[in-house]
């Protein structure tokens, strides 16, 4: 009788081992997370996808192209490729601001097999968030804008908008940008 | 060929079948190559007013966007084996230069899939300048004419007749 009862006794921890373990299994999947690239644009915080980032680059000399849209700012050698460099404030609206000498970087980006570089202002950080933790893009955004944006997420308190750089080469392609737009200065 | 006359040029007249000779010149800094077998000839612009040539401005096909665009010693290049006689009008070229052709890339597809002109068709590195490849068989056809005093106003050849 004694025995069975250790049984049991052994069988319920088991139970309760395994449970737990069920338990950290659960908050693992519910956890999921993803990563981010981090980028700043006149101050204001902002994120690509980790998965769609190839590189991030020093700003190199961007050779301004004639006779093409306002968005595209350029063409910049890279390791000997050639690769178009997007101007995505005219996605978001943003004013022009002056880059601060040694900061802009150029974020290398490949989505649906498109590929272009972005320039931003700074690369912050590149970090995994719960996918939780991505929260739906706030109601008053302008609608053209909100097309680009996935959702918002905080990053050391600061908001972060989290961009779809596969809608911004979507919408190139299918040619419904403005390429006369002006942005206005700063 | 007038006005050229570079050591790379004179070293360099032979142009073997994996090569390409260009004509590099820039406008508003923008570096720029044609190929030299589409050139029949280049004269100053004051010269090529007394011929009777069909000028055309190579800026106003392709778009510098809002940027003004000055010529600081506009030349007038003809082309070679046009129908008419057509000459573009160009800023003072730099040099002439050979390259192999292993060497000519391609333009991104999302700026070739949306480029307003088709002229524009590779880029080349020399050194630490990018230089885009025009063909001016495409560019002729979407030039249209000037007005040639206008072109001439804030040009160094100005500044001379005005003297």
């Amino acid at each position: 009788m004694g025995e069975e009862i250790e049984k049991r006794k052994s069988d319920r921890i088991l139970e309760a081992i395994k449970k737990r373990l069920d338990e950290k299994q659960t908050i693992q999947v519910e956890e999921k997370k993803v990563e981010l690239v981090v980028f700043t644009l006149n101050d204001a915080f902002y994120a690509f996808y980790g998965k769609d980032v190839k590189e991030i680059l020093s700003v190199l000399t961007i050779y301004f192209v004639p006779g093409t849209p306002k968005y595209i700012l350029g063409i910049v050698n890279v390791r000997g490729d050639i690769q178009s460099v997007l101007n995505i404030r005219t996605f978001l609206n943003i004013p022009e601001q002056g880059l601060t000498e040694g900061k802009g970087r150029i974020v290398i980006a490949e989505k649906n097999g498109v590929r272009s570089g972005v320039l931003v202002d700074s690369v912050v950080d590149v970090v995994e968030v719960p996918e939780e933790s991505i929260k739906q893009a706030i109601s008053t955004l302008n609608e053209e804008i909100r097309y680009f944006v996935v959702g918002e997420t905080t990053y050391k308190n600061n908001n972060v908008v989290l961009l779809d750089i596969g809608k911004v080469f979507e919408k190139i392609s299918e040619g419904k940008i403005e390429p006369s737009a002006e942005i206005p200065n700063k | 060929m007038s006005g050229v006359e570079t050591k790379s040029n004179r070293e360099s007249d032979q142009v073997s079948d994996d090569e390409i000779r260009l004509l590099i010149f820039k406008i508003m800094g923008v570096c720029f190559g044609a190929d030299m077998e589409q050139i029949e000839e280049m004269v100053d612009f004051s010269q090529a007013q007394q011929e009777d040539w069909d000028i055309r401005n190579f800026t106003e096909a392709i778009s510098f966007r809002d940027i003004e665009v000055e010529y600081k010693k506009p030349k007038v290049i003809l082309i070679k084996d046009s129908d008419q006689d057509v000459g573009i009008v160009i800023d003072q070229p730099e040099n002439i230069v050979n390259i192999n052709i292993k060497s000519i890339r391609l333009l991104p597809p999302l700026l070739e899939n949306h480029k307003t002109v088709d002229a524009i068709w590779a880029a080349v590195f020399l050194g630490e300048e990018l230089a885009l490849l025009v063909d001016f068989y495409r560019l002729q056809n979407s030039l249209p004419k000037i007005e040639n005093q206008k072109l001439l106003e804030n040009s160094e050849d100005a500044e001379v007749e005005s003297n």
